[in-house]
């Protein structure tokens, strides 16, 4: 999201707007108050003196009978400057300690950080306090006293954000050039960290407001004749039985000015940290394929576990409804192992969660029909859908690491499942735990039952998620790219592992995979997606001798194998797919096909069955004995990318 | 000339008690103009070896070289640049990707701005991006895009060494090609040298002259392309090569002899000897009578050519089998 639309968002949320509006008004009180009612809060009417609320002094008069409603709105400038001179000086030197540790040699980098760390443990008021009495009492003092107090906690927050960012590729890059430390600090790290450190900072001023009313107000701050809230405060209590109005007044701007600056600064946090929707959403219809075809399967046919028509996936966004998934329709049958591929962003994982259920709102899912094992997963109820999920409808994602309670045993999250949907003991639902790690051939299970899931590599971790799926005899296994994270090897042992179970069980397997090799190896039947929609869905057999759809084609062809012709250039698709929210009219591969005609740029071409099992969506499919051949592309090639530069021989 | 050459380099992460060496003893020449693949599973060490080479992880042991002269004193010359893996942390998101190609550009190769944006352009160009482009934030770019700004950005160094971390496996195949193709096209021109470093065997067979395989720390073979791929000696070479999905490969095929699905080592706790013992089908797990596999660790042999660290390498030969269907 730009910068600007961020911000922006601030101001739309309830509370973000209060905020603002509150914060505004005390800026221009703080500007204009003095020339508006200077003259009224300095007149001494020594006939009425302490008077209560009236209607010429709305919150009464003080020991000179001046007005205290126009002195509380005076009050203001000083206040609110104090405030943030000390939130200024608070934020520079916090900054200065907080990044020093990383330009200083190291040994004074030390010295810095142990300094940080034994201020940030002193109470912040009592370090106040103490460097009050250190500057001596008057404002001059409270305002670095209560600066300097501050200046810890900016120090540990720049440290710990500046460490972060140290972290990050772009600082290995610019010192291996030979930046010097101290520029990479100014150019790279500062920038990085400027958003959150305003933030904090204006947490901090509402903060510093009250501090400075709270040693006014002990008569160590702010000294007579100049007045700010505390010092008003002061005052006012002195007779609060006599005139309570005027205690009240600047207690409630003390409070309000806290808080505006408190409620603005979390609102910017939690837009800086995403957490604040944005906008509202303009909804629109879901687009309808132009032409219904009859439905690809009639009726569920008998020996099919997942059946799925027409299935759509929408997201609200600022700029209206995006459809990431648009009329995906397909069977999975019993014992069947089925491999989704497609480029990132194609909508494969969003099909997954979809068919499970697992898509959470804004999302919206509709279909029509979504069938597993006989039941209606649109229509179910929720608990329907809970029974299923770890039962007969196994989930394995591609950071198994998410999926673990960190803090619990491996062998005790694995029998839980049991002891859930099964009623198992304890007892038993632990030896299963056990027996299920030794399936999936975790070594030592008996004693790696007994471990976290933090002392597990990636691949153990893997291999345990689906022991843990396998816990409740599943009829489906859907695995998001299981094996992404994973090296070669172990990939290998975590594919075969899944070929295992599901010849043993009959459990039918949907593999999701951006690597179409792996999913040609493992799979019987590839359905390629495309933009939120399936391209193409034939046998694994017949994938690189009859492919039909350009872009399957095209798949095959870039990615290099072992045998690649190392004298040619490789293969490249020109272009990148749409964005869920810029889909063309017509096909959504148009810009990057070679064969794309007229009516590819004017109409969708629907999915429709070619031959057997082949389904294709293409209103030029290539004939079943041609090769797409790849562009040569050198350094002297033409840079425009979008030109399509593959063509396909034979089909022209 | 610029030949790149680790001499017995050791790197070593943490104390002496919990720390680990995630670089044992390599020793590894990358001659003038040439481009030498590093494969090996994750954790084994291809990283530390070549953010040592940039100074960026502690060389504890042993010399990096260029030309004969420790890398530590060339510094300031900055002859060896590295593209990183991840495209959407290599760019600093707040600075115009021109800006960020500029800072690298050694002070006061040009006296003017005008010239040093023209050598921008230049650069841009190279990298068949539009120059037009400089100004733009890292956020406006795709994936493919930004890592062809990151090699940009290594060239305004003027390297004599490249060093490329896992540069496509972020990407869809889609661009990866595109990127590769550039990789390659770029060093032919420039005659630089090149440390390429993937777990994709395929990528690293198209681009490199040389491979090393890298196993928890060790280099277990070494040798020209075509040799090491087409003859692979080093049990673990071997795995890794039947591991590879292709088309034409068996994925689910078993090999009997083969201590499947053994856990990874610990590289905090490296088995004795051959570091590969525990998971080696020819070794002491299969063959009991092969003890000195356990008791001493086979040396990479320093003659040129195809060199295997096995104790019983000669006894492997040819393709790497595929006899076996899938059992179940
Ligand atoms: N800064 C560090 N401190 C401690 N240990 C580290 C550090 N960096 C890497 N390691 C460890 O050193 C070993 C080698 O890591 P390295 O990153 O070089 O592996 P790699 O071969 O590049 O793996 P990958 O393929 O996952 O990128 C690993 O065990 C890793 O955990
Ligand atoms: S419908 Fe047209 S544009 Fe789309 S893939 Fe087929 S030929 Fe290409
Ligand atoms: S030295 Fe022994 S254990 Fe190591 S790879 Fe060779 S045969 Fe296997
Ligand atoms: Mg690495």
């Amino acid at each position: 999201m730009p910068t600007r639309l961020k911000w922006l968002s601030i101001v739309r949320s309830p509370v973000g707007a209060t905020a603002t509006v509150l914060v505004l008004i005390v800026a221009l009180l703080a500007i204009f108050a003095p020339l508006l009612w200077g003259a009224q809060a300095e007149a001494i009417d020594t006939a009425g003196t302490q008077q209560g609320p009236s209607a010429e002094h709305l919150l009464g008069t003080d020991a000179l009978g001046r007005d205290v409603l126009a002195r509380v709105l005076i009050a203001t400038q000083l206040s609110v400057a104090l405030a943030v001179i000390a939130v200024v000086i608070g934020v520079t030197v916090g900054t200065l300690l907080g990044t020093a540790p990383s330009v200083l040699p190291r040994w004074a980098a030390r010295l810095v950080v142990g300094i940080v760390n034994i201020a940030v443990a002193f109470p912040g008021l009592l370090l106040a306090l103490f460097l009050a009495a250190v500057f001596g009492v008057g404002a001059t003092g409270a305002v670095f006293a209560i600066g300097l107090a501050m200046a810890p906690s900016f120090a540990r927050l720049t440290q710990t954000m500046s460490a972060a960012i140290a972290g990050r590729d772009f600082i290995s890059a610019a010192r291996a050039a030979g930046v010097s430390r101290l520029r990479v600090l100014i150019r790279h790290v500062l920038p990085n960290i400027a958003e959150p450190l305003i933030v904090n900072a204006t947490v901090a001023a509402g903060g510093a407001l009250l501090a400075f009313a709270g040693l006014s107000f002990l008569g160590i701050g702010v000294q007579v004749p100049a007045y700010d809230w505390g010092k008003l405060l002061s005052e006012g209590l002195n007779r609060i039985y006599i005139n309570p109005a005027a205690a009240f007044g600047p207690a409630v701007a003390v409070v309000v000015a806290g808080l505006a600056f408190n409620l603005l600064g979390e609102t910017a946090a939690s837009v800086a940290g995403g957490r604040v929707a944005t906008g509202r959403w303009t909804l629109s219809p879901l687009p309808q394929p132009a032409t219904r075809t009859a439905p690809a399967f009639p009726n569920v046919s008998v020996g099919t576990i997942l059946s799925i028509e027409n299935l759509r996936v929408s997201y609200p966004t600022p700029n209206g409804l995006v459809h990431p998934v648009r009329g995906v329709s397909f069977e999975v049958r019993e014992g069947e192992a089925l491999g989704v591929v497609g480029e990132s962003g194609s909508g494969k994982s969003l099909t997954a969660l979809a068919a499970s259920r697992l898509i959470e709102p804004p999302g919206v899912v509709d279909a029509d029909r979504l069938e597993f094992n006989g039941i209606q997963m649109l229509t179910a109820p929720e608990k329907t859908i809970r029974g299923l999920l770890g039962t007969s409808l196994a989930m394995v994602f591609q950071d198994p690491m998410t999926s673990f309670n960190p803090t619990r045993r491996i062998g005790s999250q694995l029998a839980e499942a049991a002891q859930e949907h099964q009623g198992m003991s304890k007892k038993d639902a632990m030896k299963r735990a056990v027996k299920q790690l030794q399936a999936v051939r975790v070594p030592a299970a008996t004693r790696r039952a007994e471990q976290y899931p933090h002392e597990f590599s990636g691949g153990m971790r893997q291999r345990a998620m689906i022991a843990m799926g396998l816990m409740n005899s599943p009829k489906l296994i859907i695995a998001d790219e299981p094996t992404t994270a994973l090296d070669v090897t172990v990939q290998r042992q975590v594919l075969r592992l899944l070929e295992r179970v599901r010849t043993d069980t009959n459990a039918a397997i949907l593999l999701i995979s951006h690597d179409i090799a792996v999913v040609s190896q493992s799979c019987e039947r590839v359905l390629v997606m495309y933009a939120g929609r399936v391209v193409e869905d034939l046998p694994t057999a017949e994938l690189y001798t009859g492919a039909r759809h350009p872009y399957t084609r095209a798949l095959l062809e870039v990615v290099p194998d072992l045998d690649t012709d190392r004298e040619q250039p490789l293969g490249v698709i020109p272009g990148r797919p749409p964005a869920p929210g810029e889909v063309p009219l017509g096909c959504a591969f148009a810009a990057r096909c070679p064969l794309a005609t007229v009516q590819c740029r004017e109409s969708d071409p629907e999915l429709e069955t070619h031959r057997g099992k082949h389904r294709v969506a293409c209103w030029n499919p290539v004939g079943g004995d041609t090769r797409v051949t790849l562009p040569e592309l050198s350094t002297a090639a033409p840079r425009t990318e979008a030109a399509p530069v593959a063509t396909v021989g034979g089909a022209q | 000339m610029s030949e790149l050459r680790f001499d017995h380099v050791s790197v070593r992460y943490g104390s002496r008690s919990t720390g680990l060496t995630a670089v044992d003893d390599v020793s590894l020449t990358i001659p003038s103009g040439s481009v030498v693949g590093l494969v090996g599973e994750s954790g084994s060490g291809k990283s530390t070896l070549a953010r040592a080479a940039i100074g960026l992880a502690p060389v504890t042991g042993g010399a990096i070289t260029l030309d004969g002269v420790d890398v530590a004193k060339l510094r300031r010359r900055h002859p060896i640049q590295m593209v990183f893996q991840d495209p959407f942390s290599s760019l600093d998101p707040r600075m115009a990707i021109g800006e960020s190609i500029a800072e690298m550009i050694p002070r006061g190769t040009f006296s003017s701005a005008a010239a040093k944006r023209a050598e921008v352009g230049r650069l841009l160009k190279l990298v068949n991006l539009d120059p037009d482009r400089a100004g733009s934030l890292p956020g406006a770019l795709s994936g493919g895009q930004r890592q062809r700004i990151g090699l940009a950005r290594a060239l305004a160094a003027r390297p004599e060494v490249i060093i490329a971390d896992e540069i496509t496996s972020a990407l869809d195949v889609s661009v990866q090609g595109s990127v590769l193709n550039l990789v390659r096209n770029v060093c032919a021109e420039l005659e630089l040298t090149m440390l390429f470093i993937s777990h994709n065997l395929s990528v690293v067979r198209y681009l490199s002259d040389y491979i090393a395989v890298m196993y928890l720390g060790h280099i277990v073979e070494l040798g020209p392309v075509d040799e090491v791929l087409n003859n692979a000696k080093h049990p673990y070479t071997r795995e890794l090569l039947a591991s590879v999905p292709t088309r034409n490969g068996n994925l689910l095929a078993v090999d009997p002899a083969a201590p499947m699905d053994v856990e990874p080592a610990d590289p905090h706790h490296p088995p004795s000897g051959c570091r590969f013992n525990p998971r080696c089908p020819i070794g002491p797990l299969v063959h009991p009578e092969r003890q000195i596999c356990v008791q001493s660790a086979p040396q990479l042999p320093t003659t040129p050519g195809h060199a295997t660290a096995c104790h019983f390498a000669d006894l492997t030969r040819g393709r790497v089998p595929q006899p076996f269907e899938p059992s179940w």
